[in-house]
Order: C-alpha cells, then structure tokens, then sequence
C-alpha cells in the first residue's frame, strides 16, 4: 500500500515539473518571438534610412502630362549569326548612320527617340591572375535608342530600339518596341520627397533584385514607365524616377527605380 | 502451376513499366531566394513560383529531372557547391539555376540569402568548385557577374550565365531561354543573349563568363546539340561577353 502510495505521489511530482517545464518553454517562445518581431521592425526602421539622397529633392510640379498610347511597333529579330566572331564591325560613327538606314525598313527612328548608347561588343579572353583583357574578338556593334516625351524620359523593357551591326553594316539584330503617343491630359502628381517615402518603404512600380540597403540616389525626375512590349499598356502615366548605386558598387551606370507618381 | 503464371506475369509487368518510363538523362537543380529578413518591404520578390515552373516545365518536358529545389531559408553554400565532399550541392547537376538577389559591396559580388546581409555566397565560397556533372549556372540576381572573378569557380563547368548591372525579375527570362535552347537548339550563349534582349530594357547589362571560347560559342543544352569538352589543362583565363539589353 505504501509503495502504491509513492509511486501516486511520484507520478504527481512528475506532472507538476513537467507542468512547470511546458509552462517555461512556451513562456519562452513566446517572450522570444515578441523580441524578434520588435527586432525586425527596428532593422526595418534602420534599413530604410540606409537608403542615401546624394543630391537635393527637385521642385516638384503639382501635375504633369499624361499620354494615351495610339500605335505601337513590336518588333524583335535576331539570329545565332550574331554571335559568331567578325573580321570587322563598324566604328560606333559609322554604326549611327548605318543604325538610321536599317531603320527605313522598320518605320524609320522615331521624333521622340534620343540616342543612349553606342559600343562596340566583342567576346573578351581575360585572364583571372593578371585581371587584363588578353584578347578581343568582334561581334556586333550595338546602336539604342531611349524614348524621351518632351525632355521626360520613358524606362523599362518597352520603349527602346536596339541594333546590332556586323560586317558591312549587316543588321544581325534589331528590336524596336515603341508605343507612340498622345498628349491626353494634365494629372496631380505627388512630390518627389512623397515619392522617396515610397521608394524607402519599397513601393516600386517593379521590384530590383537587389536590397535597396545602401543604395545612393544621384539622380531624380519625372519620366514615364514603359511594359514589355507585348503588353497593351493603354496610356503612360508620370513616375518619379530615382537613378541610384550601391554603395561601393564598381557600376558607373545608375539603375532607374521608378515610383507611381500619380496622387 | 498458377504461382509460376502470376510470378511470369508479374516479372513482364515489372520489365514493361521500366522499358516505358522515359530515361532522364540529365538532371537540373534550383535554388531560389524571394523572401528576405531584412527590408525595406519591396525586397521581397515576385514571380519565385513561376520562374521554377518555367524552369522545370521546360527541362521536364525535355526529359530532365530535377536533382533538388531549395528556396528561402534553406538556401546555403552547400547548395552551390562549396563542398569537395559529401553533399556537392550544384555540382551534382547538369545545370543549376538560382532567382534571387545579388549585389555588389566595393566590386565583391554576393548572391544575398534570406537573411542577408548576415549570410551570402561570395566567389571565394566556391573557388575552382565547379566540378562534376555541372556545365551551367545561371545566376538570375542582380550584378553577380560585375566581378568577373567568379570565373575562377569553373573548374570543369562551362559557363556562368547573368548580370552585371541591377535588374529585375521576370518568369519571361527562363522561359524564353528554355525555348531557344529546346526549341531551336540554339547555344546557351546565343540563348541567353536572346531572352536577355528580349526580357529587358537598355539599364539593364547581362553577361556570360565562360571557361573555353568554344563553350561561350558552341555549347548547346545537353541532348539539344554538341556540348563542348571541358577544359584541359585550366590555363586560369575565361572567356567573356556582355551586352546592353
């Protein structure tokens, strides 16, 4: 009888010590998951101040153009042949004027496009001790052009003309994706020092894939955001564009970060 | 008399199923990282679903299958093959690809894991790595590709195929590249070069390193065309090519 009674007695000392166990291990989660969410708010907090204006917030307007798109060219060729190697391409002069002439057959270069670049591209033998360039072999040279609405420049995938150039000015590739336009109407627009709330916050008209943590901001303006070219985008409506660079970044060419800048 | 007839029959039914399962030949893995501990709240990707579809809808329907598929925080260096024994990660299969985050601290280059910037890949992580059945790593992450160090990965892999400028994500890129590569039997670089200029806009650079000429211009997917011999010896060059999209 005794040993039965230490035995009940055992088995309600073992309830309570795992009672008491439960009790901390749960207390503990919880106390520790009430820290980690105060943690992240406070490094989201941190974080957004990581992102850096190098330059003054411009004036900004109180509203801006907005355009109806009235036609649309959606046009990519390409062909394996401009990845072989070439005996000779054209110099980036000459490439300009050819650029214009393969054009013609394409509907011709646009008023509103803006020449942006013009380089020579070449598959390049670089050796990983001495860090150089040993050799140089010529593909194509490469002719784009940007769409800049009444000096408001338009970004992303659907409003450029790329073309690329080999041997005698054979055109290997072109795309041309471009919406033409309509004045339609004045819209309210949101001030820049709104729109970098926007973008500190992360609302982006499309999402970079890379952390905005140390980020610069040299250059800002209204502009316009252009889809995939295959896209039926109805109008083009202002953006605050933010041109930035990761801290220490080797990139020279800052990277638009575009923000809805409609009220 | 019916035991022998059953076991006969069963031995035909076992022998006809693995005649008629298709031989996958060739095996991918992919690695993708969209959610991040630390924000802004923008970081978070869109599209990681539908960039793995992409990807393993078009190697499956090729016959491929897929050696493994890890995404947030179970994304580590193992996984692209850090290792040289054990578990080999990447190296494991034909080709890898990664969708995530990359970035560039002073020209050093990182593919950023969920809760970066505590933990990341660098080049050094995977420093002459590349080995086994691997051939091709595509890095779909921003500016990975700006140091061209990570070339030094390749030890008898082929190629890397990314970016060296920020850029954003879009199930568009894997899903053009798989079709030029299946479809047409164009080159990986050719590939790439296609769906790049096609995807994006001209802020954005993509690039291609690879270890021998003749992989950046003749390689094709594996059952797709001629795939190109390895390196031998390593002579430390790579050959490289970029374009503005």
């Amino acid at each position: 009888m005794d040993v039965l009674m230490e035995v009940i007695t055992m088995k309600k000392v073992w309830f309570i010590v795992s009672i008491i166990l439960i009790s901390v291990i749960t207390g503990s989660i919880i106390l520790w998951t009430y820290q980690s969410d105060n943690r992240i708010s406070y490094v989201t907090q941190s974080s957004q101040e990581q992102i850096v204006l190098d330059i003054n917030l411009p004036a900004s307007p109180i509203t801006a153009p907005a355009y109806k798109v009235i036609a649309k060219d959606s046009i990519f060729e390409d062909s394996p042949k401009s990845m072989e190697i070439k005996k000779n391409i054209p110099s980036e002069t000459e490439a300009i004027l050819l650029a214009e002439e393969v054009l013609k057959k394409y509907g011709g270069l646009p008023d509103d496009a803006v020449l942006l670049k013009v380089e020579q591209v070449a598959i390049k033998k670089y050796n990983l001790t001495s860090g150089i360039v040993e050799e140089q072999y010529p593909q194509w040279t490469q002719v784009i052009y940007e769409q800049n609405v009444r000096g408001m420049p338009v970004i992303g995938p659907g409003a450029e003309i790329n073309i690329g150039l080999g041997e005698n000015g054979e055109a290997l590739f072109i795309e041309k994706a471009w919406r033409y336009l309509e004045y339609d109407n004045e819209v309210p627009v949101i001030s820049a020092e709104q729109a970098f709330e926007k973008l500190k916050h992360g609302e982006l008209l499309v999402t970079p894939q890379s952390s905005l943590i140390g980020l610069h901001i040299t250059k800002i303006q209204l502009g316009y955001y252009a889809e995939q070219r295959e896209q039926d985008q109805k109008s083009y409506t202002p953006v605050w564009i933010f041109y930035g660079t990761h801290e220490g970044s080797t990139n020279t060419q800052a990277f638009p970060y575009p923000v809805n800048a409609m009220k | 008399m019916k035991l022998r007839i059953l076991v006969i029959t069963g031995l035909i039914l076992v022998l006809l199923t693995v005649i008629t399962i298709p031989v996958s030949a060739y095996e991918y893995s992919m690695t993708s990282v969209s959610v991040y501990n630390n924000p802004p709240p923008g970081s978070a990707l869109p599209y990681a679903n539908e960039i793995h579809n992409n990807v393993q809808s078009w190697l499956t329907g090729a016959g491929w299958t897929q050696r493994f598929y890890e995404f947030n925080p179970y994304v580590e260096d193992t996984d692209f093959g850090s290792q040289n024994s054990g578990y080999q990660g990447l190296d494991e299969a034909d080709l890898h690809y990664h969708f995530g985050h990359g970035i560039n601290v002073n020209g050093e280059t990182r593919v950023e894991y969920q809760d970066y910037p505590n933990s990341y890949l660098e080049r050094g992580e995977v420093y002459k790595k590349w080995d086994l059945t691997n051939k091709w790593v595509v890095l779909d992450a921003c500016e990975v590709l700006a140091n061209l160090q990570w070339g030094s990965a390749l030890k008898t892999s082929h190629g890397i195929l990314g970016f060296s400028t920020e850029k954003t994500p879009d199930p568009n890129l894997p899903d053009r590249f798989f079709r030029e590569l299946i479809t047409y039997d164009d080159t990986i670089g050719y590939s790439w070069k296609r769906a790049t200029l096609d995807t994006y806009g001209g802020s954005v650079t993509a690039r291609v390193v690879f270890d021998t000429q003749n992989q950046l211009l003749y390689d094709h997917l594996s059952g797709q065309g001629t795939v190109q011999p390895n390196e031998n010896p390593d002579d430390n060059t790579i050959y490289y090519d970029e374009w503005t999209c």
